[in-house]
């Protein structure tokens, strides 16, 4: 996703919970209930406000039969394998002169790549069998109810060297009644994670001042409002001095609102626009909503599995540069038994290098514990 | 600053529901030849058609599911106001087989916005009161399936979805509706002086290639159609009038009650919004010499207010700066050829009706054709005696000629015939040479 190829488009703007009410009764009612495949007279009749011998007739006359060919069951994985002769579709046929470029594997390759990328979000979709489990009543989906996809990405900060590209890290989908925080405890992001100052002279010590126990303060910056999260006592405020300079700089008028008490619903957001999420002080993520809908009996109807993880960056992760196959848990500084400098060793290997039998750290170097962002979600 | 719909070639290169357009009017204007709305009548065409295979060849899960969000999107456009009850009558069924017949698990659902639900609902209404049975029936019924997904806009936004444009606007339909078509708005007039500075640029850098005294580009390089901007103006210029033509007779029939399309007209439209340099032969032949003048004189003022954007480049370009270069203009040359073949290939054939499986052989023979022509200039870079190059800039070389008959005209194989010729004598020219050596 350069971004010079990006054809950014951008909706309106929606107000979420507008576009709740806009449906009438009866779509939610569709929402809400379980798709039925075979078709049940004594419901059809009751729609169409007919008799049951009419609507069996036209069960029979309108019955997915009259489009097949044969009456066989299509074997779907040959279908989708290979072309059967005798079709003449154009589309077919344009997917046959396809299917001879793809035997050149550099153009197969970068095919597959752009069909993974636009279809990654949607592939984890939720399947029959999560939605079919028994939930308790207080976890249980209210209807009607709006589901939000949202896509997180990489932050900025930590490619400043670099032009700066998008790289969507998770995309998640949201409940509309959830409240924004439980987005922002959704969010995995490794500097959160990150213990900070040099534990060269203690590696054995248990540490767990995870900066995000240290630095609480967080805000979503959303269609020009800020949503600050105040939870604990210690957050700041960080939008009070951005709100400040906006004003110096004529750049509009903000508002800032608090994170714990706002909904999806009560947000107004355009599709496609990005947002920004920033923790830690400067560390920016930015947020992406690319779809609303109603909320369907085939989505997870339990609220605890909410925000549903869809997608998530399949990256490498760093492994320890001695072994080379554990994963990195210590990045160490001016080593003279590193290979490169900073370098990543894992627990096994860092132990018996830098420090002699007695637990004595032998040289002067720096360590610093590193969580790999493949190991932390 | 590329235009706003400008679309990189890049990904042009595969667009997943190339020809999807294409089978649904064929199988919607089928089904509104018979004059009747019943299910019955659409099932014999769609098994006629064997839709219920539309799916066939799309490798794995995610291309397949990718392809049948293509096809809702395409079908559900038919579903909608512009056209006609008939036609709406016949998306819907075709969106019950489309949903039924998909092979993705978890189904996909087709997306509904507000604004189509309302018109929907509008029109099953109008189904009812007609007793329309069976459209309520199948309606009810893929309400019943959960076939829809309630959402506020027609597509996911995102940064990835990037031809939004592309696939929305020139897969809409055009046979129903008289509004602007998104071929006048890519083939604007910002886009074609672009095009037309670089073209110029282009072919000017390769004339400098040819030497210091050079009128005409060494052969080799020739392969690019010269008239390419004035063609495309011309095509441009006949799809308008033509357009304007049947719009006109289109509210003619629309008043008449009739909701039959014309069917002869249909045939040969609705390829021009995927490959907008091709036009049909006998319209461009019967309208040549009017277009030819208005086209003419519009476009070269045009490129002359917008060559001073280039003017660093050209300066650049000098002989033997551009020695150095070679190389890479070679590069950027078959790139740009590529490109070119590129949207030749995925464009549909217009005709598809009368003998559609050789027509694509046929294409298939030329796209070959035109790889093999792309060669050529390594085997022959140093013959510069050009055929014809006491001609002026303008005339176009026998390799460029067949490149446009192809694209230009409906009679394609005698047009093509020189062009093997040519290449024929060239492999002569060789071989008599490489025996001498031999010898
Ligand atoms: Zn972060
Ligand atoms: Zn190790």
């Amino acid at each position: 996703m350069e971004a010079g190829v990006l054809h950014q488009t951008v909706s309106d703007v929606i107000s979420i919970r507008e576009f709740l009410q806009s449906w009438d009764a009866s779509v939610i009612h569709d929402s809400r209930r379980e798709a039925k495949d075979s078709a049940d007279i004594e419901t059809f009749a009751e729609l169409m406000e007919l008799d049951k011998e009419t609507v069996k007739e036209l069960d029979q006359v309108c019955s997915l039969d009259h489009l097949k060919n044969t009456q066989e069951p299509v074997d779907r994985w040959r279908i989708l394998g290979e072309i059967p002769e005798d079709l003449n579709l154009m589309c077919v046929r344009f997917q046959k002169r396809e299917m001879e470029k793809r035997k050149d594997p550099a153009y197969n390759m970068i095919v597959q790549k752009k069909i993974r990328q636009k279809m990654s979000t949607r592939m984890n979709m939720p399947t029959l069998n999560q939605t079919r489990r028994k939930i308790p009543p207080q976890f249980q989906v209210t209807y009607p109810e709006v589901i939000l996809t949202v896509h997180i990405h990489k932050p900025m900060l930590t490619m400043k060297d670099k032009r700066p590209t998008l790289t969507n890290e998770h995309s998640f989908l949201v409940l509309g009644h959830e409240k924004l925080t439980e987005l922002r405890d959704y969010i995995r992001c490794t500097n959160d994670l990150a213990i900070p100052g040099d534990q060269s002279d203690f590696p054995d010590c248990v540490m767990h001042n995870y900066a995000k126990d240290i630095f609480k303060s967080g805000f979503f910056y959303i269609e020009g409002t800020f949503y600050n999260d105040t939870r604990e006592s210690d957050c700041r405020d960080y939008s009070q001095n951005i709100i400040k300079w906006a004003k110096e700089k004529n750049l509009g008028q903000m508002e800032s609102h608090l994170m714990e008490e706002c909904t999806f619903l009560d947000l107004k957001i355009r599709l496609g626009q990005p947002y920004v999420y920033v923790h830690q002080g400067d560390c920016e993520h930015i947020i992406i909503f690319s779809d609303i809908r109603l909320l369907s009996s085939e989505d997870p109807q339990d609220t605890r599995e909410y925000p549903f993880l869809t997608f998530r960056i399949r990256s490498r992760r760093n492994v320890c540069k001695v072994c080379m196959t554990r994963t990195a848990k210590w990045v160490v500084y001016d080593s003279e038994y590193a290979p490169e400098n900073p370098c990543f060793f894992c627990d096994q290997c860092f132990r018996p290098l830098h420090y002699d039998i007695n637990g004595i750290k032998k040289g002067e170097f720096k360590a610093y514990k590193y969580f790999d962002n493949q190991a932390i979600v | 600053m590329p235009p706003k719909n400008y679309i990189p070639a890049k990904m042009v290169v595969y667009q997943p529901s190339a020809g999807v357009k294409k089978d649904f009017e064929t199988l919607l204007e089928r089904f509104t030849e018979t004059g009747t709305v019943r299910y019955e009548k659409f099932a014999e065409i769609w098994r006629s058609m064997k839709m219920n295979l539309y799916c066939a060849g799309r490798q794995n899960d995610r291309e397949v599911r990718e392809f049948i969000e293509e096809c809702f999107h395409i079908a559900s456009q038919f579903w909608l106001p512009p056209s006609s009850f008939q036609v709406r009558a016949g998306a819907l069924y075709l969106l019950y087989g489309l949903f039924n017949f998909q092979l993705c698990m978890p189904r996909v659902k087709i997306r509904v916005t507000h604004k189509m639900w309302s018109d929907v609902i509008e029109f099953q209404a109008q189904a009812r009161e007609e007793q329309h049975y069976d459209l309520d029936f199948i309606f009810h019924k893929l309400r019943l399936q959960n076939a829809f997904y309630f959402v506020s806009e027609h597509r996911e936004l995102y940064l990835a979805t990037t031809n939004f444009h592309q696939t929305q606007d020139l897969l809409v339909p055009d046979n129903f509706r008289d509004e602007t078509t998104i071929l006048e708005e890519v083939f604007s007039q910002d886009f074609m002086e672009q095009l037309s500075a670089i073209h110029e640029q282009y072919y000017k850098m390769k004339v400098a290639l040819a030497g210091p005294d050079a009128t005409t580009p060494d052969r080799s390089l020739d392969v690019m159609e010269n008239k390419l901007i004035d063609n495309i103006t011309k095509t441009m210029n006949a799809f308008k009038e033509r357009r304007q033509g049947r719009s006109s007779r289109k509210r003619k029939q629309t008043e008449g009650e009739s909701s039959e399309e014309d069917q002869e007209d249909d045939s040969s439209d609705n390829d021009e919004d995927s490959d907008p340099t091709f036009t049909p032969g006998n319209i461009i032949n019967t309208k040549r010499s009017t277009i030819k003048a208005s086209a003419y004189t519009g476009l070269a003022k045009a490129s002359r207010s917008r060559r001073h954007r280039q003017v660093v480049m050209e300066e650049d370009s000098s002989p033997s700066k551009m020695e150095k270069k070679r190389e890479i203009l070679k590069e950027s040359d078959a790139d740009e050829l590529c490109q070119e073949s590129v949207v030749v290939e995925y464009s549909p054939k217009k005709n598809a009706k009368g003998k559609p499986v050789s027509e694509e052989e046929e294409e298939v023979e030329k796209e070959k054709d035109h790889t093999f022509s792309l060669d050529m200039p390594c085997l022959t870079r140093d013959d510069n005696s050009i055929p014809g190059s006491s001609a002026d800039k303008t005339s176009s070389k026998p390799l460029s000629k067949g490149k446009k008959s192809k694209r230009m005209t409906g009679k394609v194989l005698p047009k093509m015939l020189p062009n093997l010729e040519y290449k024929k004598k060239e492999k002569e020219k060789k071989r008599p040479g490489q025996k001498k050596r031999k010898a």
